[in-house]
């Protein structure tokens, strides 16, 4: 009889816990569902009166002309950082603890992006003419224009798109077969579709793993100048407050801190839900808590550069964005935003023990999101209530139609997430299973 | 399976695109006028000059629909043999206009000048086919802004967007 | 013969003549009577937004004379400022329209083309002059206002931008005359509704290529300035600064 590596009787079990969310289903998950059913629908038919009445329905006015939905979008793309900077940079840099925060973290990428997706169609004044934007040869002879930074942003956000697809994909492909082999019913051919033959030959290991390492770079690449494209929507324009040379690394730092935020969050309500308490660690929060810590004195360090060179500087024009900001008509959401992405993770995250507690870290998750939705809004409306010509000034606060919407897609996240949980396993099964038998291995030498 | 579907579906497309590009798709179904007219017979066998009924082409935006008194100018001295020439003199006694369908229009953000277009040697046939041979008037080419470029580029007019959009 | 044959005489080759449209705004004669902001909405088929749309700032208006207030009451001085889409040779606006709705035409116009226009309103943003305006609902006139609607200016649907065109319906239509006379436009042959309606002529529009021109002499003067020059965007607009200073 050969000789069993250690650990051996523990796949099982693993493979038990693991696909178990798959296989049972409950009430509570029923109900909840039906219930961001009902939100979704709320926004679906917001969105739907919006298209036939006219975009009139936000208060966006003159010179106000972006709010809310594209205060969302940044939100929402900085949340899809989540996935490809907790799983890209930490499969480059090989660090261990990172095995049962991958999937999920993936997963909320491209939930994130497709929600983004959504937030501009919502803004478009003329959505049903949104193939426009898009490069195709048309009888027209007319093609889109590259010159403009949003065309940039369609291009990046649709290679991003693209690219965590696959990147979502390839550590998938195992995963697919295992579910294959164990799970019955209509869901037994897509899966085998989406495995692809596999069946754990030598050779299809080192090809996977080769894949891997190749696109993992790849992917982080394109994850900074994704968030750089969309900072340079405003830092490339001539709006005082927007036209900033911080913008494209603040914009990325601060995605990376909600997306961090919001994985801590997903992470904690995962591990309850699904009592995965042996997979997620308290090292696995404490690690990602000592992220935060790091984004959260970056994004502060910029933020206060920002801030700093512009009341130094005391232009009039930067100055009254800035004043709107400090102590006018914009002051309560920023000081709660200061509160809520800076100083209070500040003062939390620096206790050990805080960051060993799971609970707390995602309340400072949810809080940090909170915060980063008003930063999203707060760079975009104080900026552009404030042109150079005093005579415009305006002041915008977004209309029920609006938060109906965002609450609404929001929803249709949640509810996007929830049932791809229903599809695939949440922690990456042959990456749970490798790392355990590299824990052993390690062990014994 | 898929692939099937999607060439059929392509090939349909492709099909209907195609009937449409040629004028094809266009039925005589949409010449429902109160009466029949014949340009074949106007413009083709009696060689009438088309700008003899549509007066205002060289002077203006529009080319015109002649007035019935216009029409009366030879009508006058014609038999009524037909049941359409009889349809015709009612209208004249009893003092009413013909409602003709207007056929041929262009979206309200597009600004065209037969006067310019003449004026640039163009003729009527360039544009709208040969109406002497047609018995109705279907829509001769589809007036798609590509179709006007075309023609714009070719003949070195201008490309400036706002020559022809307002 | 056909018809046909009789028609197809050789294309007329047309000399062609260069223009750059501009305008001169002379702030001593403004008395800010808004005459002209009438008149561009009769001319223009701008859509009528109402009391309640015009409290939330949404009044589209292509020119709006600007007020400032200068001291305290009672040694009060009010300022006038006539503003409208500046026309930029380097216009802010244009390179971020994704569709190529806001360009530039050869006649240094900057144009908006509406049937392209998709509405993500970047331009709005960007223009330091909030010149853009916006459509935010479908326009309506009450009955029999729809009638007085200008057939050579379309009717904007919701969702589309909108600005000051130097009324190039009347560019368009002074070219075409000056064109079968086979002469160059004349001084004074185009006015825009603006200008026309204005009682103490502070606006007036004109040729730059034509170096006789009304507005290339006014330009030259020395009360000339351009609104927010410093931020380079070489506008076709020159204000002439008020005199009582």
């Amino acid at each position: 009889m050969t000789k069993r590596p250690v650990g051996w009787e523990e796949i099982p079990v693993i493979n038990r816990n693991l696909l178990s969310p798959l296989q049972t289903t409950t009430w509570r998950y029923f109900l909840w569902v039906g219930v961001l059913g009902c939100f979704v629908a709320a926004g679906a038919g917001a969105w739907t009166y919006q298209i036939q009445t006219g975009i009139g329905q936000t208060d966006l006015h003159p010179p106000i002309f972006w709010g809310s939905y594209i205060g969302s979008f940044v939100f929402w793309i900085g949340v899809s950082h989540s996935g490809t900077f907790i799983s890209g940079v930490l499969r480059l840099t090989n660090a261990e603890w990172r095995r049962p925060v991958t999937r999920m973290a993936e997963l909320m990428t491209i939930v994130a992006l497709i929600v983004t997706a959504l937030f501009v169609f919502y803004h478009l004044g003329r959505v049903w003419r949104f193939y426009y934007l898009i490069p195709y040869p048309n009888q027209r002879e007319l093609w889109p224009n590259f010159r403009s930074p949003l065309m940039w942003d369609a291009t990046a956000i649709f290679t991003y798109a693209t690219a965590s697809t696959i990147y979502i994909y390839l550590p998938l492909i195992p995963d697919f077969a295992l579910m294959r082999d164990r799970i019955q019913g209509w869901r037994k051919p897509i899966y085998r579709w989406l495995a692809v033959g596999w069946h754990g030959s030598q050779a299809q290991w080192q090809t996977l793993e080769t894949a891997i390492r190749i696109i993992t770079p790849l992917i982080v690449m394109v994850m900074i100048s994704v968030h750089s494209i969309v900072g340079w929507d405003f830092g490339v324009s001539l709006v005082p407050g927007w036209h900033s040379t911080i913008f494209a690394p603040y914009f990325v730092v601060g995605a990376v801190h909600s997306g961090l935020g919001m994985a801590v969050a997903g992470l904690y309500i995962l591990r309850q839900t699904y009592r995965l308490d042996g997979y997620i660690q308290e090292k696995h929060f404490e690690k990602l808590a000592q992220l935060l810590m790091v984004t959260t004195l970056v994004l502060a360090y910029l933020y206060f550069a920002e801030q700093l060179t512009v009341w130094y500087g005391n232009v009039p024009d930067h100055m009254a964005v800035q004043n709107s900001l400090l102590t006018e008509m914009y002051a309560v959401p920023f000081w709660v935003m200061v509160g809520c992405i800076y100083l209070l993770p500040l003062l939390t995250l620096v206790w050990p023990r805080f960051r060993r507690w799971p609970f707390g870290l995602m309340v400072i998750g949810l809080i940090i999101n909170v915060g980063m939705y008003i930063e999203r809004m707060l760079i975009i409306v104080p900026s552009l209530g404030h042109p150079r010509l005093s005579f415009q000034w305006s002041e915008y606060f977004p209309s029920l139609i609006e938060f109906t919407i965002m609450i609404g897609t929001l929803a249709f996240a949640l509810l996007l997430y929830s049932l791809a949980l229903k599809f695939v396993p949440a922690i990456s099964i042959w990456e749970e299973k490798a790392g355990r038998i590299h824990e052993y291995k390690t062990r014994e030498e | 399976m898929g692939v099937l579907l999607a060439f059929l579906a392509g090939g349909v497309a492709m099909g209907i695109g195609a009937l449409y590009s040629t004028g094809s798709a266009d039925l005589p179904v949409q010449d429902q006028q109160p009466l029949s007219f014949s340009h074949r017979l106007h413009a083709g066998t009696l060689n009438i000059n088309c700008q003899f009924c549509h007066r205002y082409a060289t002077q203006s935006l529009v080319a015109g629909v002649p007035s019935m008194a216009l029409c009366q100018t030879c009508h006058q001295s014609i038999k009524n043999t037909t049941p359409d020439l009889q349809k015709f003199q009612t209208f004249w006694n009893q003092n009413r206009p013909i409602r003709w369908v207007r056929l041929q229009r262009l979206p309200d953000h597009v600004y065209f000048t037969h006067e310019m277009h003449l004026l640039a040697g163009l003729s009527c046939t360039s544009c709208h086919g040969k109406v002497s041979r047609m018995s109705h008037t279907p829509r001769a080419p589809s007036y798609e802004m590509g179709w006007c470029l075309t023609c714009h580029q070719q003949r070195g007019a201008s490309q400036d967007c706002w020559t022809c959009h307002k | 013969m056909s018809q046909d044959n009789q028609e197809a005489h050789e294309p007329s080759k047309q000399p062609t003549w260069s223009y750059k449209w501009e305008m001169v705004v002379d702030l001593d004669r403004c008395s800010g009577c808004e005459a002209c902001v009438v008149a561009c909405h009769a001319e223009n088929n701008i859509r009528i937004s109402g009391e309640e749309e015009a409290a939330q700032g949404r009044a589209i208006n292509w020119i709006r004379i600007e007020r400032y207030w200068e001291g305290e009451y009672p040694n009060v001085k009010v300022k006038f400022l006539p503003v409208m889409c500046q026309h930029c040779d380097e216009a802010p606006c244009e390179p971020v329209c994704p569709v190529y709705a806001s360009y530039h035409t050869p006649e240094g116009l900057n144009a908006q083309v509406y049937n392209r226009c998709v509405g993500v309103r970047y331009c709005g943003n960007n223009c330091p002059y909030v010149a853009r305006q916006f459509n935010w609902f479908d326009p309506h006139w009450e009955e029999p206002l729809a009638e007085q609607l200008n057939p050579d200016v379309s009717v904007r649907s919701g969702g589309v931008m909108e600005k000051c065109t130097f009324c190039v319906q009347r560019i368009r239509r002074g070219k075409e005359t000056a064109a079968k006379e086979g002469r160059r436009v004349r001084d004074g042959d185009i006015t825009p509704a603006c200008v026309q309606s204005c009682p103490t002529s502070a606006l007036i529009f004109g040729d730059r290529n034509d170096p006789d021109s009304r507005v290339s002499h006014l330009k030259k003067s020395e009360r000339g300035f351009h609104l927010l020059e410093s931020l380079g965007t070489h506008p076709s607009v020159t204000y002439l600064r008020r005199l009582s200073e």
